[in-house]
């Protein structure tokens, strides 16, 4: 929320002393309290005016570089502000505000890299600066350097544990580094008994009993001695009302051997909760036992935060994890309750009216979602992704005439969307644009998951007379569904749950 | 088109300030009006589905019916498929039979399943109309769950012939079709398949940690192949299936409808497929059948996605001679509408055609192009509901819905004229099977419809002022007796709106259901047609002039 941060940043320079050199006259210093008077009434483009005059007259001047930029942050000049801010900062490198601005600027106008050192030097200046401290986390998650990210984002919640937002974005870090540490395992070893039994955790936590059962079963075969399996698969039998096949179960693993805790000390430090502890050590090991114990460490610090979110009152972030939880189990109409929630609290947030269009689509209500995007472009007439969204809630309306428009300029906003150009192609294709249709598909491509943008093509050429091109196309289509088609062991209702081997 | 990006950004804005909606009807254009009456007619069906905690699929996919006449008194009938006990899948109690219900006019319907004797076997889903044996009574096939039945009309009471026929088969079938893919005169038979299923089947589908359990999406059911029976002529038929080409593709089949897509004389066949691509056969005239339905441009909508495909009708919807190809599919999925552009290709113009946006939010099984105010232009009705009970639990959409009619505008077009219909003036239903036919004789297609756990439906068309029309019961010599395969094509200069009309007799129409009727068409203000002409499959061509119109005209085909 770079509105608050920056109001703060502006009411403290406001009453900050004048930066102007004494000896510069009456003249400026009138000039100067003007360019005061207009940041506090919010007339920030006519402050920007004053202080370029400013900046001109007394040229070098720090203060007033800082000054101009903020002006022109304010006024949303974001790309006018970088050079006055950094000037300044060379002038004055230990001046605070001027590398919380360089940060936020550099934020807002999506440079992330370039944000950080700013708001790392602002962070070392003023360790106790939340607003600095978040805007860091803030680039490092966009940067997915969620390592760097995480002892900014664990000082912040335990700072200040009432704060929701503290707690969720520490939650999601955690989630991702567990994501990571899950990539690096599948990287190491593909086949890995831990791999599968992670997996098998995941597909438990989603309800998929059999599907774990059988993961489990894998992972015990490669890997008897693993502790924690035979347990698993002893509380699925109770699940599936087998107490007696859960008994057996048991037992094995009662009769696994203790870990050796002077060796084992990942398995002995998750087991005594010491999750950080874990996550410290398994770091710096680039074993799969290290990454497995990361990912399990890591988790269990995600559910931790997440639990702390919960115990708080209702927030914006409470009600956004819940959403996210819901949409992703494909409940969405409990998830758009919960974007509901979020917007009622903070009603001026763009990204949770996204969201909320988002949840709407994927559970069909267009009309809802359409009326949420036409509400979210009216606020931001150029938003690339609200227009690329409602461009798709219109075909799926069966309105591409009003859908070109609107994703003409989604391509114009961000040239590199490919979903907006394959929705543009769908659109000039529905209304007999053939030709026009084409190379937007053919941009898209790269985008096309289920082969129905293969075919799409091969019928706007067809329906543009390059028959060759067609059959091209249209092959092209046949090979990716066939390459993509599922095997045998897709169907059915996979094999059942069996009794202990 | 301008080419002035900003001003039509404006535009755009302006429009998007506008709520969405039907088109409204043209004015001075009467209204299609529809009433059930099937409790007044002596219908008294009700599908039962046995609907099980366990959702099993076939639950959701039953419901066939079929029109016909089944004992010559020239007057339709109506035939309704039925479920059993799960998982026995037998027929163990009365509320499960099959049921027939004769037409003994002025709309009032007597239930003679029991002196008929097609209380039937099984989980019944399908029913297809034919007269295979070209006695002039029409037999029937019924297809279920691992079982098909071929019943023999012998004068009015049914007898089972599967075993003789060498129709056995342990399938799971939703639809059928007869046809004569060979012209040698006799009806065959195609059999549309849809996976493979047994009552044990436990997987989990729908949201465990709310405990709903949901239907399973078929892409967890392998596809399997359809079947294709010739006819000997001696009472008994020849599985072609692979032979034919036929049983190539892989699909998860839920109906079928034929015509000549390509005016070559042989018919063909296209089969709706369920989140597969559908499939268009073209009969090659030596005994086999090329799927060509990815080049053709029907497997697919335009956006190339895969749809859950329902029903389907194989008919002229905008009179250039030419048969399209109508489908029903789940909300969100639009029903598409392929037009034939000639030369084996079609274009899907579902957009074009407006029908688009009309049916965006709905979910449609059974359908069929018929014209149901006799203006000329043949018109869509389509049986709706959801597949997934528990879909409101899940999205925006419904799972209950009413029927809906579209207006042929005659331009290409179509207009919801659903509302003001009769057709939401009852309760939404599950609706899956429908029959069409002029069930009074007064010229006005009648439309039955099935509902699961539902009292089934009796449309009585009571249009206003619709126009005049003929009805053509094609009787076969040389060609198949019930004449299925024949194109009919009528001329009048005396209404404007239309000059000329394309049908062909079918009895493969929307899903799992069948309908025997003479071939009608609305002939809005001509009096008389100038000119009736029959393309019969046998090749014989028969031409009558100044037929009067209101009027069953009964042709024989010429020797």
């Amino acid at each position: 929320m770079l509105g608050a941060r920056l109001l703060v940043a502006v009411v403290s320079l406001l009453f900050a002393p004048s930066l102007l050199l004494p000896s510069q006259g009456d003249e400026l210093a009138a000039q100067s309290r003007r360019g005061k008077d207009l940041m506090a009434a919010g007339r920030y483009a006519e402050a920007a005016v004053v202080y370029r005059e400013l900046v001109k007259a007394v040229p070098g001047n720090p203060g007033l570089l800082l000054d101009l930029g903020m002006a022109l942050h304010l006024s949303g000049q974001d790309q006018e502000a970088l050079a006055p801010l950094q000037a300044a900062e060379r002038l004055q490198p230990r001046l605070l505000p001027a590398a919380l601005l360089l940060g936020a600027v550099n934020l807002r106008l999506g440079r992330a890299a370039a944000a950080v050192a700013p708001l790392q030097k602002a962070v070392r200046l003023q360790p106790d600066n939340r607003e600095a401290r978040s805007m860091l986390a803030e680039a490092l998650v966009d940067l997915e350097r969620y390592a760097d990210a995480e002892p900014h984002l664990r000082r912040l919640a335990q700072t200040a544990p009432s704060d929701p937002a503290a707690w969720f974005n520490l939650g999601k870090v955690y989630e991702a580094l567990a994501g990571q540490a899950f990539e690096r395992l599948l990287k190491r070893d593909p086949e890995s008994p831990l791999a599968l039994a992670l997996v098998a955790d995941a597909r438990l936590k989603q309800d998929q009993r059999t599907a774990a059962f059988h993961l489990y079963r894998q992972a015990i075969d490669r890997a008897p001695g693993l502790r924690g399996l035979h347990g698993a698969v002893a509380a699925i039998y109770r699940r599936a009302g087998h107490p007696d096949w859960a008994a057996v179960e048991e037992e094995r693993e009662r009769g696994l051997p203790r870990p050796d805790c002077s060796r084992e000390t990942l398995e002995c430090g998750f087991a005594a909760a010491r999750h950080r502890e874990v996550v410290a050590s398994a770091s710096k090991l680039s074993s799969p036992e290290a990454c497995y114990w990361l990912v399990r460490s890591y988790n269990e610090l995600a559910v931790q935060a997440f639990a702390r979110l919960a115990a708080l009152p209702a927030s914006v972030e409470s009600h956004e994890w819940l959403a996210g939880i819901h949409r992703s189990e494909r409940r969405y109409l409990e998830s758009a309750e919960e974007w509901r929630q979020a917007m009622a609290l903070a009603p001026r947030d763009p990204r949770l009216k996204t969201e909320l269009a988002i949840t709407l689509r994927l559970g069909r209500d267009f009309p809802a979602a359409r009326q949420v995007l036409e509400e979210i472009l009216r606020a931001e007439p150029d938003s690339p992704e609200a227009s690329a969204l409602l461009g798709d809630v219109l075909l799926a309306l069966e309105e591409p005439e009003r859908a070109i428009p609107v994703l003409e300029k989604a391509v114009r906003l961000d040239e590199k969307s490919l979903p907006a150009h394959g929705a543009l192609g769908r659109a000039y294709a529905l209304v007999g644009r053939a030709s026009e249709a084409i190379p937007h598909l053919r941009q898209a491509l790269p985008a096309d998951t289920d082969g129905s943008l293969r075919y799409q093509l091969a019928r706007s050429y067809q329906a543009a007379g390059q028959a060759e091109l067609a059959g091209i196309a249209l092959k092209d289509y046949e090979e990716f569904k066939k390459a993509s088609s599922p095997g045998p062991e897709a169907y059915g209702q996979g094999a059942p749950i069996t009794p202990p081997r | 088109m301008s080419s002035r990006p900003a001003v039509l950004a404006v535009l755009a804005a302006l429009e998007l300030a506008r709520a969405p909606g039907p088109a409204p009807p043209s004015p001075g254009v009467p209204p299609i009006l529809l009433k059930d009456v099937a409790r007044e007619a002596g219908i008294d069906f009700v599908h039962q589905n046995c609907p099980t905690p366990r959702k099993h699929l076939i639950e959701t996919m039953p419901g066939g019916v079929a029109v016909f006449d089944y004992d010559g008194d020239g007057r339709p009938d109506v035939f309704f498929t039925n479920g059993a006990t799960i998982p026995s899948l037998e027929k163990d109690a009365p509320r499960y039979f099959n049921r027939l219900f004769r037409n003994d006019g002025g709309m009032k319907f007597t239930d003679v399943t029991d002196a008929a004797g097609l209380r039937g076997a099984g989980y019944s889903m399908a029913a297809a109309v034919g007269d295979y044996d070209n006695d002039g009574a029409p037999d029937l096939f019924v297809g279920g769950v691992h079982r098909q039945a071929l019943y023999r009309n012998d004068g009015g009471r049914f007898e089972d012939v599967t075993e003789k026929a060498g129709l056995q088969s342990g399938q799971w079938v939703v639809g059928a079709g007869w046809f004569d893919y060979d012209n040698d005169g006799r009806l065959d038979l195609l059999v549309v398949n849809y996976t493979v299923w047994t009552a044990d089947y436990d997987r989990f589908c729908g949201d465990s940690s709310r405990n709903i359990r949901v239907y399973c999406h078929p892409k967890w059911f392998p596809p399997v192949s359809l079947s294709l029976y010739r006819n000997r002529g001696d009472g008994t038929f020849e599985d072609v299936s692979a032979r034919s080409g036929i049983a190539q593709p892989q699909a998860r089949g839920m109906a079928v409808a034929f015509a000549d897509y390509d005016q070559d004389g042989r018919v063909d066949a296209y089969v709706t497929d369920d989140k597969l691509p559908s499939l268009l056969f073209h009969n090659q005239g030596d005994g086999t059948f090329r799927e060509v339905g990815l080049l053709s441009g029907v497997s697919l909508p335009e956006h190339g996605q895969e749809i859950s495909a329902m029903g389907a009708d194989f008919r002229d919807y905008d009179n250039d001679g030419l048969p399209d190809i109508q489908v029903t599919a789940l909300a969100g999925e639009s029903f598409p509408l392929y037009r034939n552009l000639g030369k084996g290709l079609f274009q899907d113009v579902t957009h074009r055609s407006r029908l688009g946006p009309l049916v965006a939010a709905r979910s449609g099984w059974s359908n069929g192009l018929f014209d149901f105010d006799n203006d000329g232009w043949k018109d869509l009705f389509t049986a709706d509901s959801h597949v997934n009970d528990e879909i409101e639990r899940f999205e925006s959409s419904a799972y209950r819905l009413p029927n809906s009619i579209f207006r042929n505008m005659g331009d290409g077009t179509f207009s919801d004229a659903s509302a003001g219909s009769g057709l939401d003036a009852g309760p939404p239903r599950v609706h899956r099977g429908a029959g069409f036919a002029d069930f009074d004789g007064d010229g006005r297609i009648d439309v039955v419809v099935s509902a699961l756990q539902g009292p089934a439906e009796l449309w009585w068309n009571r249009s206003p002022a619709s126009g005049h029309w003929l009805a053509v019961r094609l009787i076969g010599t040389k060609s198949n007796r019930d004449g299925i395969g024949a194109a009919v094509r009528v001329t009048a200069v005396a209404d404007p709106r239309w000059r000329q009309q394309y049908d062909h007799m079918t009895t493969a129409v929307g899903y799992a259901s069948s309908s025997c009727g003479p071939v009608h068409f609305g002939l809005g203000a001509a009096r008389s047609v100038d000119e009736l002409e029959i393309r019969w499959p046998s090749g014989t061509v028969q031409v009558l002039k100044d037929v009067t119109a209101d009027q069953i005209l009964a042709v024989r085909e010429r020797q």
